[in-house]
């Protein structure tokens, strides 16, 4: 079960990503990693690698999102690793968005992310299995 | 070896660590006891029933030597017994695939709708003892691996089929107890949660009893590999480094020659235990097979295991929610996952799963005790806290029934386990008592 307290951290619910984000990325030592957008909120997002990836500890996210017409870019966010999870299946890890190193745009852009996705959220179908 | 269980009556000045009582002196609602029969596991347990009980019942356990072990102990009598098997039946039957990599899910003109036989309640019971044999059974399996002893697949068979047998009383019950997790046992706890899901996914999909079985077992099996990872490395606390995890990768090729070392192993658990973290994109290991090679039950095995994993506890890091697991699975099908049989499984398990700790838009805080696969977003709770997170007595609500009152309820989330002071283990240790105060009850 959830035995981590990091679930009760979240200041708020976080969204399945859907696919509208592209080209996710972490950036670290130097290189470029692709990853999966797990779920989303302004604050953070759940991302996951399925390569093993060695110790992280300071990483920024790049992607870009498809907000209507707009593809908004967003370039190395600056993150905190909240919880990092590694199984034979990929490693996990939440990031919380370092908001005292994102400037006005950037986080202008992350809660435009954040309404666009919840207003497409459907709390009573998350997965769209019920269409 | 069978076991023969009975009960015998002590007074409570006999009682012991371990015991399990399976009966008090009185009816049970009469005390503080939830659990209807539990282990005693402290002193506390002890006091507790010197304080409200005389005497009680244990349960006491009859090892005897079967005919079944007296014909293992002669060579010719295993060979005869496995040769004389009949032929299984998806290999005489004509309008299903063959056996063995060809296996596909029931068609909707062969699947079977099973229904719950009884209540989540009445199984709950019965399903702990089956749950704590297993756990017994499949540690006594990794312990003789590490020692170089050979799989008793006769063993694994025994503790599979009483899993199943449970799975197609109820589905529920046993999933319930896979949500608590031990840190120290994640390894055998790990295999038989993970046979326990595929019992149960199998199930969902129409499944027969015996091709439930067989999933369950290449379940069981599938990690068996791993007796042959060194400990520093099986349980090393933080991450593994590259060549670490390349050992890792390993437990897939030492099943295969493990279980191929068995006389009378299951061909398809074989399959399974080297095929289960090959991926629809051809990057899995240890072959990089393609999609359309990798064995059907591997595929759906790799799904129970990805969401026990995510959601266990290994040495030095914290399960994750059931939401996180299904979140991954559901970003991962296509590529990692089979895309058709990751949708199921997400159906399967449902958002709430039986275990889960959620709470209520009124503030109300409780534990799924079991769902509908037609509404698994309104199952059934246990109330344990009220809007402002104080205990009360415990009640049942069907949020699923048709209920004025109840239809306002809904789940606004799941929490974590110990949070508010609901502590998930020891509502079960000490017994649930919940066929009584059910409102909305069908």
């Amino acid at each position: 079960m959830n035995t981590t307290p990091e679930t009760e951290r979240r200041r708020s619910k976080r969204f399945l990503c859907n696919e509208n984000f592209v080209n996710c990325r972490i950036h670290h030592d130097g290189s470029l990693i692709d990853v999966a957008p797990i779920n989303f909120n302004a604050q953070g997002m759940a991302i996951f690698c399925n390569t093993h990836l060695a110790e992280l500890s300071i990483v920024s996210i790049s992607f870009a999102y498809q907000l209507d017409d707009n593809m908004l870019e967003l370039a190395e966010l600056a993150c905190n690793i909240v919880y990092s999870k590694d199984s034979e299946y990929g490693d996990q890890f939440g990031l919380s968005f370092d908001e005292s190193k994102l400037s006005e745009a950037q986080m202008t852009m992350l809660s435009a992310v954040a309404k666009h996705i919840e207003a497409h959220d459907d709390p009573e179908d998350r997965y769209g299995l019920n269409k | 070896m069978s076991v023969k269980r009975s009960e015998i009556q002590v007074t409570v000045d006999q009682l012991e660590l371990g015991m399990r009582v399976t009966r008090l002196d009185r009816p049970w609602l009469e005390t503080d006891f939830l659990l209807q029969g539990f282990i005693i596991d402290s002193q506390d347990d002890i006091d507790a029933l010197v304080r409200q009980c005389k005497y009680v019942y244990v349960e006491s356990q009859t090892v005897s030597k079967t005919p079944d072990m007296e014909r293992r102990d002669a060579p010719a009598g295993l060979f005869a017994r496995f040769s004389k098997r009949p032929a299984q039946r998806h290999s005489v039957s004509s309008n299903r695939p063959a056996a063995g990599l060809g296996k596909h899910r029931p068609t909707p003109d062969t699947r079977i709708a099973h229904i719950n036989k009884i209540s989540t309640e009445r199984e709950l019971g019965g399903a702990r003892v089956t749950y704590g044999d297993a756990k017994q059974s499949v540690k006594s399996i990794m312990d003789g691996l590490r020692i170089g002893r050979a799989i008793d697949i006769n063993q694994s068979r025994a503790a599979v089929n009483s899993i199943v047998d449970s799975v197609l009383r109820n589905k529920d019950a046993l999933i319930w107890l896979t949500k608590i997790k031990s840190k120290d046992e994640y390894t055998a706890e790990h295999s038989l949660n993970v046979c326990v899901l595929s019992a149960t996914f199998a199930r969902y999909l129409g499944h027969d009893k015996s091709e439930i079985q067989q999933i369950a077992l290449c379940g069981l099996l599938h990690d068996v590999g791993k007796s042959k990872i060194p400990d520093e490395v099986l349980n090393k606390e933080g991450r593994f480094s590259d060549e670490e995890f390349e050992l890792m990768k390993q437990h897939t090729t030492f099943g295969r020659d493990l279980l191929m070392s068995v006389k009378n192993s299951d061909r398809i658990a074989i399959d399974v235990a080297h095929c289960h973290h090959e991926r629809m994109d051809g990057s899995g290991y240890p072959r990089g097979l393609k999609s359309h090679q990798i064995p059907y039950y591997a595929k759906l095995v790799a799904l129970a295991d990805c969401y026990d994993a995510i959601t266990s506890s290994r040495c030095y890091d914290g399960a994750r929610a059931s939401m996180d697991a299904l979140d991954i699975i559901y970003k991962c099908k296509g590529i990692q996952f089979d895309e058709e049989l990751a949708l199921e499984f997400i159906k399967c398990i449902g958002v709430f799963p039986p275990g889960a700790i959620v709470e209520l838009n009124s503030g109300h805080v409780g534990i799924v005790i079991s769902n509908k696969d037609d509404n698994k977003l309104r199952p059934k709770i246990l109330v344990v806290r009220d809007k402002d997170k104080q205990p009360i007595k415990e009640r049942v609500i069907d949020l699923s029934a048709p209920d004025d009152r109840l239809n306002a309820f809904k789940i606004s989330r799941e929490i974590a386990n110990g949070t508010y002071g609901v502590d998930l283990p020891s509502y079960l240790k000490k017994g649930l008592v919940l066929e009584h105060n059910t409102e909305g009850k069908e």
